[in-house]
């Protein structure tokens, strides 16, 4: 056990050990829109990642139980209307996520 | 630094989703072929400020119905965060600063109160080259809509081309044309960018979240 660690179990601890909850492309494209902007209604994210609506509900309803995003349904000239914003937990499970990745991708050669 | 970077680079893309509908390139080249069929009409002997200004709220009007009623259904919303809300609003700033300016220098043009002559025309065509220039190019960089640089640059030569040519075509046709085809130029990009978004963006009810 400890020969493993010593040869080389601690060098891909950063990606083993990635958010599985982030660690999806649907999820991570979502989070870095909502990352950008300081809301954004179901349909434009619908439109910007090309997902359908029900794999975008499916994705939202994942980071949502993982409380990293809020949901909050309302009305809009009568329509209802689905507005989409990072939590604070989530915005630092992103950057967090995106900095152990850009780690573990920096030292790798193409 | 680098995650900052690509996140305004991504920001920014999602900020440039407001012009892929093509209204705005219609609304501006409309505002340009309002000005210049202004400056026609000035031309022909008929001082009618009034004409333009209802032209462009009149303009203004149908451009917001047209987003809210046909592009935002299509497009969906979103709030853009401080950074970008700030250089909005600076670009707004600058619009209505502009305007004013304008005004009262119209006012003191009616009034007959600038100085006169063949000097003080000079003078003053270059500061309005350098003036449409600057504000529309300093509008341009806050909303990230490079054709704010293409209609400064019209706007600014306008004028000065009429003035180097008037002496021999004895018209000021040639500015007035100048502004026109920019703006027809505008307008019909925008057409076909309208067209190329209603295609690409159909209308879809009411899509929403419905948890799973």
């Amino acid at each position: 056990m400890k020969d493993n660690n010593l040869s080389g179990g601690n060098l891909f601890s950063g990606i083993i050990e990635l958010n599985k909850t982030i660690h999806e492309p649907a999820r991570i494209a979502i989070l870095c829109l909502l990352s950008s902007v300081e809301s954004a209604d179901f349909l434009f994210i619908m439109n910007q990642t090309g997902l359908t609506q029900g794999n975008l509900s499916f994705h939202l309803g994942k980071l949502e139980s993982a409380g990293y995003i809020v949901i909050e349904k309302r009305f809009r000239n009568k329509r209802p209307n689905t507005l989409v914003r990072l939590s604070d937990t989530g915005r630092d499970e992103y950057r967090r996520y995106i900095r152990s990745l850009r780690e573990f991708l920096n030292g790798i050669s193409d | 630094m680098d995650n900052k970077t690509k996140t305004s680079s991504i920001e920014l893309r999602l900020w440039l989703t407001n012009y892929e509908d093509g209204l705005t390139d219609m609304f501006f080249g409309c505002f340009l072929m309002i000005t210049g069929s202004n400056q026609l009409i000035t031309w022909f002997g008929h001082d009618v400020p009034v004409y333009f200004n209802l032209g462009i709220l009149v303009l203004i009007g149908i451009y917001l119905l047209l987003k809210k009623y046909v592009a935002q259904p299509r497009l969906g919303t979103v709030k853009f965060g401080t950074r970008r809300r700030r250089k909005r609003m600076k670009a707004l700033i600058i619009a209505v600063a502009a305007q004013v300016f304008t005004a009262i220098v119209f006012y003191f043009a009616l009034n007959h109160l600038l100085p006169q002559g063949e000097r003080s025309g000079l003078i003053s065509l270059i500061i309005e080259f350098l003036f449409f220039l600057i504000v529309f190019s300093v509008i341009g960089y806050y909303t990230d809509y490079k054709w704010f640089y293409f209609i400064g640059v019209i706007m600014a030569v306008a004028w000065p081309v009429n003035y180097i040519l008037q002496p021999y075509l004895h018209s000021v046709l040639p500015g007035i044309i100048l502004q026109l085809d920019a703006g027809s130029l505008m307008l019909i990009i925008g057409m076909i960018r309208f067209i190329v978004f209603l295609r690409t963006h159909p209308k879809q009810g009411d899509l929403n979240y419905e948890r799973q």
